[in-house]
């Protein structure tokens, strides 16, 4: 198949623009859908963030210790019945753990079927000097990587999905992170949506002022004046949040309201979690 | 770039997180020093800022296009220490509420991108354009270099992260995280990060770089004027240590083991008798890595092998140590209320 000089470039140019409108149009969108997911009403959307937070942080712990496969597998099935109960739709679980997982990290962990040795369960054939054979090792690894990256991915797709960004960002501060960073993590998360806007702006301002080819430095030298627009403008902007948060009587302090409460429920909700935990750490040693 | 979730073991991922605490601490001391009041709205907008660097998409020669980090060009612009802060703001942002990189794996993602790659990037940058006028080409070369050092870095380091976790972590010879060892991770990650991701990078800076010259030079400007508390001991600290942990397995080629440091088997060889607290004592504690090897490592491992060991202890050990002297100051400082960490 043969492609013209100008067809192929068309399509390079192309490539770049609508990559990143897509990219910043996928990412907003995500984050609005979560936070719809985030409001609505749900077993784990009620639970206490900061409960939340810290039983699934424990979670994460427990998974990358456990190395028996059912294990595992049974915690994972666990929290896809937890998701189904939260009343998350099945699409989006799916999409983000079931689909999202093997898709991607079945495909980094595909070579490894042939690389592993061990003994040979299936051969495929040769390659010139070079079998390609896959053994019970082979398989038993790419098995438990796979199933130890998707229940990660389920924790966190869990937790992104049924806390609001604002009641995160509290929960952090029980786990001592300094308030300093939780105000920047608040304030980048503010202020990352307008300058993705803005971004998306200035591509797409690109792809409708631009008609016909533009040669490869022009494009270059187009992206690098995007980025320096972009930090001239978040540099000048940087001052002007300043000056009007000290018109507002910001002294260089941070302030914070915290009026979150842990009810009965939340301490049942991270003590069932904690021995659940726990009993599947203890029944991993004894194996 | 980013390790997922799964993919390193949570050892591996809590040394990380200590061996990058103390570079977000001293970071925040830095900058409340530089930036004053200004120091939230500014790193905040920084932080954005380099979120939505790293969403562009860079067309690459060859046709294809790639994201850039942008964490040289941060250093170089912002300086050095908010570009640290601002690009692992941005990871952080990206794990917790985009659900892009493992949040175990934060750590190990900001010591790789956010601490390694900029500090490293920079260094370079200063080293190559030496006290060239901030505006001239070769600021634009120098940056590009450290760019690319700096992305290439990153790109080792992570494949050096997921390389060892079959080669410690395994069972029965079944991988317990990434099943990759180090011959195949390795150039899995430098392969790309040497061609098209170090190509996106370099566009990025440089280009960038040069149109921050051209349109808004007062800003690499003030830079260039801020005075610099030059600290030449307490700069070299960090490189020392590290080239001390790697050179740890030099022991593996002497024989015999540290003067002063021998077991109790060792002792009643060389003095014909135990002291009997001597043994007491002994058995209360034995080591998680016992002898500087992993206890599930055959004894028969090759000596490449042993001296990854030996640099991995090293490491943790520093890293432990790192993390527990920062809890300590964390529990020692006095709290000042609720307004304790704001600088003014």
């Amino acid at each position: 198949m043969t492609v013209s000089p100008v067809r192929q470039r068309q399509r390079k140019r192309k490539g770049f623009v609508e990559r990143t409108v897509t990219g910043v149009g996928t990412a907003v969108e995500q984050t609005v859908y979560s936070e719809t997911y985030a409001r609505q009403d749900g077993f784990l959307q009620r639970v206490d963030p900061r409960a939340k937070l810290g039983l699934f942080a424990l979670a994460l712990l427990v998974v990358g210790l456990v190395h028996d496969l059912a294990l595992l597998a049974g915690l994972w099935l666990l929290l896809l019945g937890l998701g189904l109960a939260t009343r998350l739709p099945f699409k989006v679980i799916a999409l983000r753990t079931l689909l999202g997982v093997p898709l991607f990290a079945g495909v980094v962990a595909l070579p490894a079927l042939f690389l592993i040795d061990g003994r040979p369960l299936l051969s495929i054939g040769s390659l010139g000097p070079v079998t390609l054979a896959v053994s019970d090792r082979a398989i038993l690894s790419v098995t438990t990587f796979l199933c130890r990256v998707s229940v990660s991915v389920t924790l966190a797709a869990l937790l992104v999905l049924t806390t609001r960004w604002a009641d995160l960002l509290k929960a952090l501060r029980v786990f001592r992170v300094p308030d300093l960073f939780i105000i920047i993590l608040g304030m980048t998360y503010r202020y990352v949506f307008l300058l993705l806007r803005l971004t998306e702006n200035l591509f797409l301002g690109r792809a409708s002022r631009t008609v016909g080819t533009t040669s490869a430095s022009e494009q270059r030298r187009w992206v690098g004046a995007s980025i320096g627009t972009l930090m001239s403008r978040s540099l000048k902007l940087s001052t002007d949040v300043y000056a009007a948060m000290v018109a507002r009587g910001f002294s260089g302090e941070v302030r914070t309201l915290t009026a979150c409460r842990m009810r009965d429920e939340d301490w049942l909700f991270v003590s069932l979690g904690v021995v659940l935990l726990g009993l599947a750490w203890l029944v991993d040693l004894s194996r | 770039m980013h390790i997922p979730d799964g993919y390193i073991s949570p050892a591996t991922a809590l040394a990380f997180y200590g061996a990058v605490l103390p570079f977000w601490w001293a970071a925040a001391q830095r900058l409340k020093r530089l930036l004053s009041g200004q120091l939230v709205p500014a790193l905040a907008l920084f932080s954005a800022l380099t979120f939505a660097i790293m969403m562009f998409n860079v067309p690459v020669p060859g046709g294809t296009t790639a994201h850039a980090v942008g964490g040289t060009l941060a250093a170089v612009v912002l300086g050095p220490w908010a570009a640290v802060i601002a690009v692992s703001v941005a990871l952080i942002i990206q794990a917790l509420f985009f659900g892009d990189g493992g949040i175990t794996a934060i750590g190990a993602n900001c010591f790789i991108l956010g601490v390694a790659l900029p500090l490293t990037g920079y260094g370079v940058y200063r080293l190559v354009s030496g006290r060239s006028d901030p505006l001239s080409r070769r600021r634009l070369l120098a940056a590009g270099m450290g760019a690319y050092i700096g992305i290439n870095l990153a790109g080792l380091l992570v494949g050096l992260v997921l390389g060892i976790q079959p080669i410690f972590w395994s069972e029965d010879g079944r991988a317990l995280y990434s099943p990759y060892g180090l011959r195949e991770a390795v150039p899995a990650l430098l392969i790309p990060h040497l061609t098209i991701a170090g190509a996106a990078e370099v566009i990025a800076t440089v280009f960038g770089l040069a149109y921050v010259q051209r349109a808004h030079p007062e800003l690499l400007e003030r830079r260039a004027a801020t005075p610099r508390a030059a600290r030449p001991a307490r700069r070299w600290t960090p490189v020392i240590v590290a080239l001390l942990a790697l050179l740890s397995p030099l022991g593996l080629l002497a024989g015999g083991s540290a003067w002063g440091e021998w077991g109790s088997g060792e002792l009643a060889q060389r003095v014909g008798y135990v002291p009997r607290g001597l043994q007491k004592l002994e058995s209360l504690w034995s080591a998680p890595l016992s002898g500087y090897t992993l206890p599930w490592m055959s004894p028969s491992a090759s000596f490449a092998e042993q001296a990854l060991a030996y640099i991995l202890s090293a490491v943790v050990g520093i890293a432990l140590i790192f993390a527990a002297t920062f809890a300590l100051r964390i529990l020692l400082r006095p709290r000042q209320g609720q307004q304790a960490a704001a600088g003014n």
